[in-house]
Formats: structure tokens, sequence, C-alpha cells
């Protein structure tokens, strides 16, 4: 996908160019212009100007595409599941896919209900399956804090599908929250006064501390993937059986990067091939006498992961 | 006596259906353009369906009047297909009645349409439905409150008017001589005690027709 467009009125300027399929993340603080970004992409802005190219196609004025806004909207005078109707008589996908999602996320008694009578996350959770519903090979997914309404749980099994879902289409995710989009995202946007300040896979991405990016870095852990934050991180000099840590992974130190008070400290464990962060006080680096090359023993709890 | 008043009822109601009826065809795809298009002629178009709210019926009659007489293109046109003049007849009432209560319909229903707002239509445009589709099963069932409101309020509108009746439409029983027009012939001859019957029938028709209203549409304003 290849975007340069700006607007006078609202006053953007996006250039990006990223794959035709994956989720990209989209982050920044609030009134950064995620949303907008969007909304241009939607072509929601009569006063767009530039171009939008996906999948080598130009795309101009209000396109077909799978829109989740912040606000989600649904028909005031259907029932959910004439909602769900509705966007189903414009997609490839059939009713057996819509009860399957429906299922997945707990809307069957909803179904009934009319959009007033709902919830905030309700509303979310009937907009989610409309919008996945909507999915067809080659779709565009504009998902805008799609998950700000639901709890953890459900959270979860949003993002399942999200990974379902992306070998197919391109999912462009506005979120603050930073864990989910480097545990589902294969690239990020960074969004500061309405331009795109950094964009690059997500792998760069989480070791880049750019700017409010936490540094973090991708740890297996019974097998599974986890999202491991580089203030989360500390470092010892020994292994420690007296401490209820229980991840304190034999490492070595690569490189430290020092922003006056604060270090950065890259470690490689497992024969190089794989890295982790620590975001230690500088102090603290000297007092261990930390240097490229020491070997340590990087400690993290794990309790976050437990589901 | 009493026969004769209540052909004039009857006229008053017969006038006011026909008239609701065209402006609904008419007033829709009125309205929805108002609402909806970004033409630079949106501002103009609004002023004139606007103007008979502000305007005194006397000089809207004038002007009608001017539009309708025989010699004028609309009522020589009239008299060659029909065999009948325009002026003082129930059809020109008709079409000054379109004309005077064009803003009553009109302006709510375009009211109900920009509460709908973009973000509504967007959505649908962004599943997939074509103009058509938007327009006939979301946009014009979440109006329908809306669109009835107007209706309600243009017939009850059609029904109170006088000024611009008398300068068009004369005085002529049975064609013209609408109930506002009966009770004024009334009052002129001291007839106070028929005066009386009409005005309280209209009074109490108007009257539960707007609490009607009221009740059921508690969001639409009544007035503009």
């Amino acid at each position: 996908m290849k975007i340069a467009i700006t607007s006078k009125r609202l006053n953007y300027r996006y250039q990006i160019e990223c794959a035709d399929k994956g989720v990209v993340g989209v982050y920044g603080i609030s009134g950064s212009g995620k949303s907008s970004l969007l909304d241009a992409i939607a072509g929601y802005h009569e006063d767009r100007l530039g171009i939008v190219e996906y999948n080598n196609k130009e795309l101009k004025g209000i396109i077909k595409c799978c829109y989740m806004s912040q606000h989600p909207i649904l028909f005031a005078h259907w029932t959910v599941e004439e909602n769900l109707q509705f966007a189903l008589t414009h997609t490839s996908q059939n009713s057996k896919d819509k009860d399957q999602l429906v299922q997945r996320l707990g809307c069957e008694k909803l179904l009934k209900m009319y959009p007033n009578q709902l919830s905030g996350g309700e509303k979310q959770r009937i907009a989610f399956v409309r919008a996945l519903l909507q999915i067809e090979e080659n779709s565009l997914v504009l998902l805008d804090e799609p998950f700000s309404a639901l709890d953890k749980k459900m959270r979860k099994i949003a993002l399942d599908l999200l990974e379902q879902y992306k070998q197919s289409c391109l999912i462009l995710l506005v979120t603050h929250e930073i864990a989910e989009l480097y545990q589902v995202a294969d690239a990020l946007l960074y969004i500061k006064n309405s331009t795109v300040s950094y964009q690059n896979s997500i792998e760069m991405a989480m070791a880049s501390g750019h700017e409010s990016l936490p540094v973090a870095s991708t740890v297996t852990i019974d097998g599974q993937p986890r999202i491991v934050f580089a203030e989360d991180v500390s470092i010892a000099l020994q292994k420690n059986p007296e401490s209820s840590i229980s991840y304190q992974l034999e490492s070595h130190i690569t490189a430290l990067q020092t922003q006056t008070n604060v270090t950065l400290v890259k470690l490689s464990y497992s024969n190089e091939e794989q890295f982790i962060y620590a975001r230690l006080m500088t102090d603290s680096i000297k007092k261990l006498n930390l240097f490229a090359g020491k070997k340590v023993f990087a400690c993290f709890k794990c309790s976050n992961f437990m589901d | 006596m009493m026969s004769i008043d209540l052909t004039s009822l009857w006229l008053s109601f017969k006038l006011a259906t026909i008239t609701v009826i065209i402006l609904l065809i008419v007033g829709i795809p009125l309205a929805k353009w108002l609402a909806f298009s970004k033409h630079k002629s949106v501002p103009f178009v609004t002023s004139i369906v606007v103007l008979p709210l502000v305007l005194p019926p006397t000089v809207l009659g004038f002007y009608l009047l001017g539009l309708m007489r025989n010699d004028s293109w609309l009522g020589s046109l009239f008299i060659q297909l029909t065999d009948s003049q325009l002026i003082f007849s129930f059809t020109g009432l008709v079409i000054a009645s379109v004309v005077y209560s064009l803003p009553f319909v009109v302006q709510p229903m375009v009211n109900t349409f920009n509460n709908i707002g973009e973000d509504t239509v967007k959505t649908a445009q962004s599943i997939g439905a074509d103009k058509r589709t938007i327009f006939w099963k979301i946009i014009l069932p979440l109006s329908k409150k809306g669109i009835v409101s107007a209706a309600i309020l243009g017939f009850v509108h059609t029904l109170g008017e006088f000024g611009v009746v008398l300068m068009v439409g004369g005085n002529i029983p049975n064609q013209t001589r609408v109930v506002s027009i009966e009770i004024f012939n009334h009052v002129e001859n001291l007839e106070l005690q028929q005066a009386n019957q009409l005005s309280l029938i209209l009074l109490v028709i108007s009257f539960a027709v707007i609490l009607w209203m009221n009740f059921n549409n508690k969001n639409t304003p009544i007035l503009t």
C-alpha cells in the first residue's frame, strides 16, 4: 500500500508505504491524527489531495472497506441481526461465517436487540463482527480503537481473530494498548502532529525507543511468544534461586545506550540468536560495572502472561 | 345551513390531503437534496423554500395570482388543456397551497435528514451499499417519524390557510370556499353561532393532531 495525501482543512500530511497484507499498527498520543488517517484512507475527506494506492489500484472517493470507527455506528432502525444481515448482503461471506463470529464473540443474546439497547462494549463487539464479516480477499480493514470497551478476555479473542484474517487482507489497527500492537502487528506507524513521524517493521519499532514507543522484545515462554518490556527487565550478576522471579535468562550484554540517567541494555541469549532489552538507571550500570560482553542474568516476572 | 358548513370543512380536508400528498412526493427528494448536497445553490434554494414562511400571505397570493391569471403562461396553458380557468378553481388552490405549505413540510424533513448524520451514510457507503439502497433502506426508515411529523404539520397548516386562499381562490362554494373562508363569511354576516361551531371543530382537530404528534415524537421540533 502506498499513501501520499494531504488536506489543508485538517492540516495533515501522510506518507506511508507498507505491504498489502498483514496488520499495521497505528500508534500515537490522542489528538495526533490517527483517526483522521483512517478516515482519509476510507475516503471520508472530500478535500483530500494526493493518492492512495492499494494492490496497485488507486482508491478514490468513499471506498468499500471494513471500517470500524471509534464510536461504532449501527443502524438504529434495525436489530443487531438485521445490521449483520445488511453487511452480509455486501460480502462473499455467508450466514455460517456470521453465526461462527457471533458465537466466538459471545453475541448470541444480542441478536434480537436494537442498537440503543446495547452497552458500549456490546456495540463494539457487534461492530467488530460486522467488520470481520465484510472481509474478503484483499479487503482493506480500518479499525479505530476497536477494543477500547472490551475486557481482557474478549480482547484476547478479538486479537486471535485478527491473526486469523491477516493473511488475506490489510488491517490498519489504531490502539493505545502498545503491548497488543507489538503482539499482533507486522509493522508500525507512529503518528505525531498529523504526519507519520516513524514507520518500520514491528521488530525494528520495538527496539527503536522512538519517542514514546516503549522498548520491548519478544520472548518465547512455554512455547508462546510474549512481549517483554525493557522496563520490566532487571539484571543480576548471579542467578538467584531464592527469588520469586522465575525467568532468569543467562545472557550477555551486547550494547549499552545511555541517555543521561537511564540506560538501555541490549542482551543476547540462547547462542546469540535472541535479544532482550533492559532499561536500567545509569547508576545501577556503574554499581554493577556493566559493559558490553559481560555475562549476566536478565530477570523478569511473568505473572502478567498468565491468562 | 348545516350541510353547507360541512361542505366547506370537507373541501378543506380534501385540499389538505391532496396538498400533503403532492408535498411528500416533491418534498422528500427536495429535502434530501437540501440536506445532503454540497452544491453551491443549496442556500439559495433553501431561501426560496423558506420564503412563504416569512412572506405575508397576501404578497404570496398576489404573485400566485399573477402566475395563474388567464393571460399568464400557466393560466393560458391550463385553459388550453382543460377548457377551464386556473384562477378561482380548486386546482389553483392546490398549487397555491403546495407553495404556501412547502416550508412546513420540507424544513422538518431537512432537519430529520440532517439528524441522521453523515457518519451513518458514510458507514453504509463503506459497507458497499449504493446510493439508492442507502436512501430507501436506511435514510427513509430512519426518518419515518420526522416525515410523518412533516406531513401532519403540512396538513394542519393547509387546513388553516386563509390569506392565500382569499387571493387566488375567491369564495366559490364547493370549489374554493374552504372552512377558514366560511368562518370569515359567517362573522361578516354576524352568524356567530355557525362561526363558533366551525372554529371549535378546527381548534379541536388542530390541537388533537399536534398533541398526538408531541406524544409520539418528543424529539421532533414542532416549529421550525
